[in-house]
């Protein structure tokens, strides 16, 4: 009979003990904790720690691209990497149901290692709950993950002509995501971009000086640099044309009318460098990333669209949210 | 063709100045029937690019939008007071009811879910055939054909669980009612691609005739509404009243109709809806009471009727200082409304123009 986690997984007892023994130590391997006491004593390197936390209830568990496990990891060092910091350690919280297959969280345990390890993190700690059949989704998961400072951030010193750059194409995530639920029958050739960001992004700040950085998941690209210009004396204004889009989310953004500047990404990143500076940057990004705006003096606070028909658009931030759920 | 040909900067500027050219002087009023035709129109600020001397106004061609409160009200009643699992497209959730909305509706306990085709409920009422199944079929002539087939398929299934809460709208009488109203005084018509995909152009015809008014038939894209701007510049500059076809990649042209080609509008469609439905009086929001306004399913078919099946008391009102009624027949423009932006908005709608991607409220304030 197939393996399921059943309530006594998380009792504290025998069985809890064979789950993190068996499952999780023996799948994180080497990027597993190196005991299994209360907590991890860690050597801390010089600087500033950087800290942060995010929970994952994407659902479905799994989807083209990568599943809850990628995601888990992935998140949380991206959201530490563009804090300009070296992600280090991540903790692992999870929550199960009773009733997923142990071959399901296998799989998701197997993703959250391979993803750690191409990041270069560690889990370090962790803990395991069980929850009724019926009263979860599967498995949620918690990771917190600290990070050293080592390139921080120089918002105040954007300033008109500033370049707005995007590492690849936009809206990969959320799109694949909604084409996931239910009764939407679209064979459309998507998946999520979910990856870690830390090395691509170290490369380029190890070159050149990048004012601003974020990876712009829930409320999208739209919504990130609307959270960037909010109360300054300056705008941003994006061109259209210049925005990267893979085709099956162009074709999706006619069929369904959403707009992918509004859609999730799992594996990019928005930057603001110097005018100068944006060339040497879009090389070392590579692959699809393009300039996609500029720091403007007009439009000050604000962030506005040059649309293909050449007229302005104010974009505001993600109102009513089409679809929760996507990490 | 690709998409964004139909959104080529060159091209657009190229209509721009035929429309330019062809406008004769005076003042005009264009009506863009459909709400996926004011998206793009906001979205794009085709109104910036358009002469002075022409105003495009926003139509009631937005199926949520013109759905009237009593319906929101009747469908949160079979969910929390008769135990239906309630089906809907999913931009009708936040529409406010009198006392709540569905999306509310599903928190207080209201078995409530989105889906994108009416199939789909069909489907899940045939899986679990103790529970009443309820798809909530709102729309104009473009959502009657699937509509309709659900119904059908139910039947051939034998289900006895499964019924549709209908509130179809027909266009050319909505049409009709805002040429009518001394309130609204339009010049010419973009009607509506999908639609007319439908039911072909015949029905606008005598529209044209009677209130010696243009109209041409537009799709969604930048373009698309351009070239139903310019052909309707030319019919004002030629005095001409004819419905026109500006949209052919989806509309068969009258052309190939004539040379007996290809039928106008989908004939299979409307001989499935005709099997089904009957033209009926109908209530829309912000229109009232219209003749030959809607359809309601033939007496063949009762017992796939949700307001035959069961009996919904319901006590409805409109929101208080709510103007979708004027907004969506194009009497006022959404930042006349007092309510707009201060407290209604896309996360707290009270009016239904709010809510929809379609409603003209929601794209004036996200596209603003």
């Amino acid at each position: 009979m197939e393996q399921k986690i059943i309530l006594g997984h998380g009792s504290g007892g025998r069985l809890t003990q064979e789950l993190v023994r068996d499952l999780f130590c023996k799948h994180l391997g080497e990027v597993g904790p190196s005991s299994l006491d209360d907590g991890a004593v860690l050597d801390f390197p010089e600087g500033k720690l950087v800290y942060t936390t995010d929970s994952y209830v994407v659902s479905p568990l799994e989807f083209p691209g990568g599943d809850i496990g990628t995601l888990c990891v992935a998140g949380t060092v991206n959201d530490l990497a563009v804090m300009g910091a070296k992600p280090l350690w991540l903790s692992l919280g999870v929550i199960l149901e009773a009733g997923l297959p142990f071959r399901t969280l296998e799989k998701i345990v197997q993703s959250i290692a391979r993803t750690a390890q191409k990041a270069g993190v560690q889990i370090v700690c962790g803990d395991t709950k069980v929850v009724e059949h019926g009263k979860g989704d599967g498995i949620y998961i918690n990771t917190s993950g600290i990070g050293v400072l080592t390139k921080p951030l120089a918002e105040d010193s954007i300033e008109p002509g500033d370049k707005i750059l995007i590492s690849g194409t936009i809206g990969d995530h959320g799109m694949t995501l909604l084409t996931m639920r239910k009764g939407f029958e679209v064979d459309a050739d998507l998946k999520s971009d979910c990856a870690p960001l830390n090395h691509l992004i170290e490369k380029v700040t190890s070159a050149i000086e990048v004012k601003w950085m974020r990876d712009p998941t829930r409320g999208g690209v739209a919504t990130a640099l609307n959270e960037l210009t909010d109360g300054n004396g300056w705008g941003i204004l994006l061109q259209e044309a210049d925005l990267p889009f893979s085709e099956p989310v162009r074709g999706l953004e006619e069929l369904l009318g959403l707009d992918p500047l509004y859609s999730a990404n799992e594996g990019k990143v928005l930057m603001v460098v110097s005018a100068a500076d944006a060339k040497q940057a879009l090389e070392l990004l590579g692959g699809e990333a393009a300039v996609i705006g500029e720091v403007t003096a007009e439009h000050a606070g604000k962030l506005v669209l040059n649309t293909t028909m050449n007229t302005l658009r104010t974009l505001g931030v993600l109102t009513s949210d089409p679809l929760p759920r996507i990490c | 063709m690709k998409l964004e040909d139909f959104r080529n900067p060159e091209l657009a500027k190229k209509l721009v100045g035929a429309i330019n050219q062809a406008m004769p002087s005076g003042r005009f009023t264009v009506m863009e029937v459909c709400g996926g035709q004011t998206h793009t129109i906001y979205k794009y600020r085709l109104r910036e690019l358009l002469p002075k001397n022409l105003r495009l106004i926003s139509g009631p061609g937005c199926p949520v939008c013109v759905t009237p409160i009593n319906y929101i009200d009747k469908a949160i009643s079979l969910a929390l007071d008769h135990g239906c699992t309630i089906y809907t497209f999913g931009d009708l959730m936040r529409v406010p009811g009198t006392t709540m909305s569905l999306e509310r509706a599903a928190a207080e306990g209201g078995d409530i879910r989105a889906v994108y085709s009416p199939l789909q409920a069909m489907e899940a009422a045939a899986e679990a055939p103790e529970q009443e199944t309820v798809f909530l079929g709102i729309g104009f002539e473009t959502t009657m054909p699937p509509v309709v087939l659900s119904i059908v398929k139910a039947a051939q299934k034998g289900l006895t669980n499964f019924s549709v809460l209908l509130s179809g709208k027909r266009v050319p009488p909505v049409l009709d009612a805002v040429l009518q109203s001394p309130k609204i005084n339009v010049d010419g018509f973009i009607t509506p691609g999908h639609v007319t995909a439908v039911i072909g152009t015949a029905p606008y015809a005598p529209l044209c005739e009677k209130y010696q008014v243009p109209m041409a038939v537009g799709g969604f894209e930048p373009l698309d509404l351009l070239a139903a701007v310019l052909n309707l510049a030319q019919q004002f500059a030629a005095g001409t009243h004819e419905n026109a076809n500006a949209y052919t990649r989806a509309v068969p042209s009258i052309e190939s109709r004539r040379s007996g080609a290809k039928a106008d509008g989908n004939p299979k469609a409307q001989a499935l809806m005709d099997d089904v439905l009957e033209v009926a009086d109908d209530e829309l929001r912000g229109l009232g009471v219209l003749p030959q306004a809607g359809f309601a399913i033939r007496s063949t078919y009762a017992t796939f009727d949700a307001n035959k099946r069961f009996e919904i008391k319901t006590d409805s009102h409109e929101p208080e200082g709510c103007a979708c009624g004027e907004v969506l027949c194009g009497v006022i423009e959404p930042e006349e409304c007092p309510l707009f932006r201060t407290v209604c908005n896309p996360d707290s709608p009270i009016g239904s123009c709010m809510v929809s991607a379609e409603g003209a409220c929601n794209a004036a304030y996200l596209f603003g």
